[in-house]
């Protein structure tokens, strides 16, 4: 039974049912049985009929039913349920109905070449690819003897490759050993090529269901068990997360809604990013979430707002008063509020309304109000693994998610460990309360943002009826000012540097006012050297024309005399 | 028992309609045809209008009449259905299946 050496390759079918693909490696194996097995309710039929109905749809493939143990109508209902049309043509999807075992009588010994060579028939008509005996279980109990059971199961098996149908045979558990469900008749499982285990998972009271590959020949398929929920599109198999994470990554920005919030982030969030805001009660959590949703509906993007013990109404409301308008957004279709009792909500099925509405409604920002919530809420490994694939599904789906968590003051301690949370989020902001002078004032701090480089800045938080703001914090001998100080710190400092401005002013028309009395000064004093001058040059001028005088009157004088001739021209 | 007095006569014709679907030759479906009629003589009643279908020569009659397993015997009276599989070895059970209420 065991496969070694190299691993063949089978061609194999899409079940497109989700998340069960990634588990099977690429589908069931083609025209060979798969058994499933599980518990009553466990959710086999639905199964069957999910792969019947995909293969219509998806690959028109004409598909068959075989119903041992349900009637007709009942089948049809579970299709209805799937979005089956109710009035869906035979030739697509056959039902064969047992409705003839209520009231059978059994007497001795009996084979299954009857039904065989109808369905042989019915294939070469219809020309099915697909068949599902649901409920063989039942048919073969009613083969009292173990060796008849073997010898049609046998028949049945080799029916199956013979016709190269791709067969789904389910059965139910025996009792209800919900732990390990194994079929009354073991043989179905050694001559199966392929088994899936449904099964039911109660912890603490709470029920979830899972689905596990008991073998799968021919394919190195994950031995894993996986939760799986059914839903309004029937059932979805889900945490399957390859070991090498791929989704895809934006460096596209949305705005937070807090203008100076996407300064600090260098430009708002990623977009298909995850970012927690922690903080204790009160420091304003819920209000970043709403402007983040607010600022996605403003761009024209469907956004999602679940809150935990919040009713929607009151959301909008609270908002409303410190400007973040959600009513309008509401009423356009844009924006869905939903609340919800979180002791009341049952994990999975909750995941899967979320999933389904996340796909349905194209919703491209998701915002969970508290994550918290969902820890402990979850019957599969670990304490946040709800939150977890919460987070990852979104993230797959390229949405930008907000969740805030509270965080316990005392020890410092999330309410969900935040660790787990935390490793998914890219962005981790925290908010915080700071009681100084008399009152205690909002801040908020980036503690990581991958891929972006962001302040490192402690901002304060301040509401108002016109919405959340930013400002700066002062820090003033090693103590970081906030509220009132730092508002008195403001004003101080707009006093003091009025102050200044008024002192540079006093001194700047004090300057000029110099400057132009020592101009003035400098002109009286240039006329008046003016002045002496025009008076120096009289004044020789005068002296000069005196001197002339004085030396004709001189020379006048020796011609007169002729005496001193002689004296004059010895010198 | 409104049938009591058919079985004191001759052979009557089956007071009830009665179809065997069988397939082919095997085992069980022999079995049924001859222990049906070995019920059949004692109950004194004419197997002349038993209809024996053969799925394996006419598997449109198995969808049609929802056939699941070989051998199957069918009794139609007034409208109900009534159903009895295998190879009827029990002859006590295959009497009061074709003669009872």
């Amino acid at each position: 039974m065991t496969e070694t050496g190299a691993i063949p390759t089978i061609p194999k079918v899409l079940t497109r049912i989700e998340g069960f693909d990634n588990m099977l490696r690429g589908g069931l194996p083609q025209g060979r049985a798969t058994v499933v097995v599980g518990a009553t309710g466990s959710g086999k039929t639905m199964l069957g009929l999910q792969f019947l109905a995909d293969g219509v749809h998806s690959d028109g493939e004409t598909g068959i039913f075989v119903s041992f143990e349900e009637s007709r109508a009942d089948v049809l209902a579970c299709l209805g349920a799937l979005g089956w049309p109710a009035q869906a043509p035979d030739a697509e999807l056959h039902i064969m109905d047992a409705d003839f075992l209520p009231n059978v009588v059994q007497s001795g010994a009996f084979d299954l070449n009857g039904l065989l060579a109808a369905l042989s028939a019915l294939i070469r008509e219809s020309g099915a690819k697909r068949i599902v005996f649901d409920a063989v279980d039942v048919l073969l109990d009613l083969l009292d003897d173990p060796a008849g059971q073997r010898r049609e199961l046998h028949r049945l098996f080799h029916w199956v490759s013979t016709e190269g149908i791709t067969a789904i045979l389910t059965a139910k558990a025996d009792g209800f050993d919900l732990g390990n469900p194994m079929p009354r008749q073991p043989l179905l499982v050694y001559l199966s090529h392929c088994v899936v285990i449904l099964r039911y998972n109660l912890q603490d009271g709470i029920c979830g269901r899972s689905v596990r590959l008991l073998k799968y020949r021919g394919t190195n398929h994950s031995l894993n068990e996986y939760p799986m929920m059914i839903g309004a599109r029937g059932i979805a198999v889900y945490g399957i997360r390859s070991s090498d994470m791929s989704y895809p990554v934006s460096t596209r920005r949305v705005s937070s809604g807090v203008e100076r919030l996407d300064t600090m982030l260098g430009g708002g969030y990623y977009e298909g990013s995850s970012i927690l805001i922690s903080g204790s009660p009160g420091t304003a959590k819920t209000t970043f979430g709403g402007a983040f949703i607010e600022a996605a509906c403003a761009r024209g993007d469907n956004a999602l707002l679940i809150s935990f013990d919040e009713a929607p109404e009151q959301i909008i409301r609270n908002l409303a008063s410190v400007g973040i308008d959600l009513a309008s957004h509401a009423a356009a279709g844009r924006l869905r509020i939903h609340g919800y009792r979180a002791a009341a909500i049952e994990t999975e099925a909750f995941l899967m309304k979320v999933l389904a509405e996340l796909d349905e409604h194209n919703i491209r920002a998701l915002v969970l109000d508290p994550v918290s919530a969902l820890a402990n809420r979850t019957q599969f490994r670990g304490k946040n693994e709800a939150a977890a694939r919460l987070l990852d599904e979104a993230k797959a789906r390229g949405i930008t998610v907000v969740v805030t968590s509270l965080l316990d003051k005392a020890t410092h301690e999330a309410e969900t460990t935040q660790a787990a949370v935390s490793t998914i989020a890219d962005t981790w902001m925290e908010l915080t309360f700071r009681a100084a002078g008399g009152e205690r004032n909002r801040a908020i701090t980036i503690i990581k943002s991958r891929g972006m480089s962001h302040s490192n800045q402690v901002r304060e938080v301040s509401l108002s009826h016109e919405g959340v703001t930013l400002s700066d914090v002062y820090f003033s001998g090693g103590d970081v000012l906030m509220g009132t100080a730092r508002i008195e710190r403001e004003l101080a400092e707009q006093a003091s540097e009025s102050a200044r401005r008024e002192e540079f002013e006093r001194r700047r028309v004090e300057l000029e006012l110099t400057e132009q009395r020592l101009s003035m000064q400098r002109m009286e004093l240039e006329a008046e050297i003016a002045a002496r001058r025009s008076e120096l040059k009289s004044l020789q001028d005068s002296e000069d024309r005196r001197l002339g005088r004085k030396q004709k009157s001189l020379d006048a004088v020796l011609n007169n005399r002729r005496a001193d001739d002689g004296v004059r021209d010895g010198d | 028992m409104v049938t009591e007095q058919d079985k004191q006569g001759t052979s009557t014709g089956l007071p009830v309609a009665l179809s065997l679907y069988i397939a082919g030759g095997a085992n069980p479906s022999e079995a049924a045809r001859e222990n049906l009629a070995a019920a059949l003589r004692e109950l004194m009643i004419d197997d002349s209008s038993l209809e024996i279908v053969d799925v394996l020569l006419r598997p449109d009659r198995a969808l049609s009449d929802h056939i699941y397993v070989t051998p199957t015997l069918i009794r139609v009276e007034a409208g109900a259905r009534k159903i009895l599989i295998g190879d009827l070895r029990d002859v006590a059970v295959l009497k009061r299946f074709i003669s009872g209420p």
